[in-house]
């Protein structure tokens, strides 16, 4: 199966891994050749759950698929306290020992929600000049990290990475305000940001078919 | 609001996101300023209206002047609206504007092209003028503190005796932050 279309079925695979336990055959075990069964005691799992966490990530939980044995593929939804998001990525792993380094590319992307009124749960009260540009924003990231993973290939296993991110995201306002001699008036529109940060996220892998 | 606690408000969520890393970039398509209240002398014989208006940019310039910190300031539009219910700008024709800091400041004056045309339909009187204007960056203008725009108003008619106005810039600004240098 050419990898785009393993890839597109991955999630709703995935899904409906958690809640399908694998079923015997029509025949039953007993009624299948010693050989066959052997060589699906022999494949590894493909599918799996994935809960990490990091920044600009925030919590994601998803499915994992691994069409081979050096890449395993990840999408889930994702939360970071302030909205939800999307995310999917995929990482590379040259070889499987105990301890196995892993280079991983994810994107994400946060849907626009009222940042602002959460915000102020916390801090208190945002400047009214501040906050128009808060109380309708996402933003979307893309990552490259290198990492390393613990545990059982086909099992379970937990990983740490560490890299860069690149966050990207935008205001459209208008906010208008007066100087403080009241002399001068501003407005301000169409504000763009974007940021090259650091990125660490720890989570783990739990392969369940 | 002064641009004190929006822009820096920008440059410190920038900031958050990106510190211990590589950079920030924040943009905006238009951070307009309009300074009321400002005494517009009345027309030369020749006919023309020179004027001068400092924009006030709170805290933005000692925001800007640090070090990783570099950008793009671009002024683009120029607004005069007269507040003086006598005053009529129906017959200006041509707005010059040339950008200048503090005098102690060893930038010198920068000439910004300006492009106006009356609003088709207009009658007089006329209230409003807005003008096109492009011109070089003026970040390190910005970033000393003071953006002094000399105003050239030039036409037919122009109002003879002092008449008062608010006048006000749209710039579009990029600020890039390079926290590895900070």
């Amino acid at each position: 199966m050419p990898l785009s279309r393993r890839a597109a079925a991955a999630l709703p695979l995935a899904l409906a891994a958690l809640a399908v336990p694998r079923l015997p055959s029509a025949a039953g075990p007993e009624a299948a050749p010693a050989s066959a069964g052997a060589a699906e005691a022999e494949a590894p799992p493909v599918l799996g759950v994935q809960l990490a966490f990091g920044a600009p990530d925030g919590l994601v939980l998803g499915a994992a698929y691994r069409p081979w044995t050096f890449l395993r593929l990840n999408g889930g939804f994702a939360w970071n306290a302030l909205g939800f998001g999307v995310q999917g990525g995929a990482t590379l792993l040259p070889f499987h020992f105990g301890i196995t380094p892993t280079l991983t590319g994810e994107v994400g992307y946060y849907f626009p929600a009222d940042y602002a009124s959460r915000i102020e749960r916390w801090t208190g009260t945002i400047s009214p000049e501040v906050r128009p540009l808060l109380e309708h924003i996402g933003y979307t990231y893309l990552s490259t990290q290198l990492g390393l993973e613990f545990g059982g290939a086909d099992s379970f296993v937990f990983f740490l990475r560490f890299g860069l991110a690149w966050i990207f995201t935008s205001a459209s306002g208008p906010v208008t305000s007066t100087s403080d001699s009241g002399s001068t008036t501003y407005v301000l529109q169409g504000v763009e940001a974007r940021a090259a940060v650091p990125t660490v996220n720890l989570g783990f892998v739990v392969y369940v078919w | 609001m002064t641009p004190r606690p929006v822009v820096p408000a920008l440059l410190a969520t920038a900031a958050l996101a990106a510190a211990g890393c590589l950079g920030a970039q924040v943009k905006t398509s238009s951070l307009c300023a309009t300074e009321g209240g400002q005494v517009v002398p009345g027309a030369s014989p020749g006919g023309s209206i020179h004027t001068q208006v400092t924009i006030d940019l709170g805290e933005l310039g000692s925001d800007l002047d640090r070090s990783g910190v570099t950008g793009t300031v671009l002024l683009h539009e120029f607004t005069i609206a007269a507040t003086d219910p006598l005053a009529d700008l129906y017959g200006v024709t041509q707005v010059a504007l040339v950008a200048t800091t503090d005098p102690s400041s060893s930038l010198p004056p920068v000439v910004l092209t300006c492009s106006y045309e009356r609003p088709a339909g207009a009658t007089p009187p006329l209230r409003t003028v807005v003008a096109d204007c492009s011109g070089p960056n003026l970040f390190d203008y910005v970033k000393a503190r003071s953006l002094t725009l000399d105003v050239d108003l030039a036409g037919t008619g122009l109002p003879s005796v002092p008449w008062t106005a608010s006048m006000g810039a749209c710039m579009s600004v990029q600020v890039d932050v390079d926290y590895t240098a900070l």
